[in-house]
């Protein structure tokens, strides 16, 4: 069989493949399955402090919706009395003193979280990072079993680095117990979100 | 919401296909007998766009694992998951298959 046609033939089963995922992807509950499965579910209990992971800042200073989400969950579960201190994770900007940290602390302070109650942690990339840094700032203080915030299925992965770190952890996902994507846009977004989480598994798991 | 509703996507695909169908047929004189081969391509651009995707994916995160060396900082490897290189990768699947299909191979 020449190289030609032993390409077409693989290229045709992807592409059904593709079109089969697709469908089933879009028009059908497959992902809400998925999404339960890899999903950490809420154990909000009573913790020793309350991270609240990094995603991103812009630019101009504002926080994207999947960085808000995280910061204002964080901020209810603080005046819920969860635990009592705050500390918002999130990197600096190359080049620039702004850092997604500091500006959530901003956010939870002029949403009446006292500043005393408020640690930031700027000098992170990766959730990887977060877990190790976090640990030498919160573990000194006492702080052992911590509240961790972010998406359900970012929190499985995290959960394992935090405990790694030396940390009792609690999941708290700001993506609330899993909704349930009703439609066929919001199912691709949720098939999205999971493709991301497996890549960074398998490149957690590489490196 | 609805029963229409919760399948408006597939209602009107399904529509506007059986419409072109029609429109193929009566008004463009073409061949139903070739509508087969006309899907099979589409499935082999869709695989070509997932070999594409992949391939575009992986040197991403090379490059970017590079500039982190290069540049001695972190630099967040979010940055490949881009809505816009699934659109670039749909065109070079399409450039391609029409390419592998011209039927033209070097003497």
């Amino acid at each position: 069989m020449s190289v030609a046609r032993t390409v077409g033939i693989a290229v045709r089963a992807l592409g059904a493949l593709a079109l089969l995922g697709f469908v089933l992807a879009a028009f059908t509950p497959a992902v809400n399955v998925l999404a339960h499965r890899l999903s950490a579910p809420p154990e909000l209990r009573r913790a020793d402090a309350i991270v609240v992971l990094g995603q991103a800042v812009q630019a101009d200073g504002t926080l994207p919706p999947v960085s808000l989400q995280r910061t204002v969950y964080g901020i209810v579960l603080f005046k819920r009395g969860l635990a009592p201190v705050i500390l918002f994770s999130g990197a600096r900007l190359p080049s620039t003193d702004l850092s997604e940290a500091i500006v959530r602390a901003d956010l939870a302070r002029e949403l009446g979280v006292p500043a005393t109650a408020v640690l930031t942690e700027s000098n992170v990339q990766t959730t990887r990072d977060e877990a190790r840094r976090i640990a030498d700032q919160l573990l000194p203080r006492g702080a052992r079993r911590i509240l961790l915030v972010s998406e359900g299925a970012h929190l499985m992965r995290a959960r394992r680095l935090f405990a790694r770190a030396g940390f009792d952890v609690l999941t708290a996902p700001s993506d609330g117990a899993v909704a349930d994507a009703g439609d066929p846009e919001s199912r691709l977004w949720a098939l999205r979100g999971i493709a991301s989480e497996v890549a960074a598994r398998v490149y957690a798991a590489l490196l | 919401m609805s029963v229409v509703g919760d399948h408006l996507v597939l209602l009107t695909a399904g529509l506007t296909s059986i419409g072109a169908v029609v429109v193929g047929v009566r008004l463009l004189w073409l061949s139903g007998r070739a509508l087969p081969a006309a899907l099979t391509t589409v499935i082999d651009v869709l695989g070509l766009t997932l070999v594409f995707c992949l391939a575009n994916g992986v040197l991403g995160v090379i490059v970017l694992l590079a500039e982190r060396h290069l540049r001695g900082q972190q630099v967040s490897l979010h940055r490949v998951d881009d809505i816009a290189l699934y659109v670039v990768s749909l065109l070079q699947a399409i450039a391609f298959q029409a390419w592998r299909t011209s039927g033209r191979t070097r003497d």
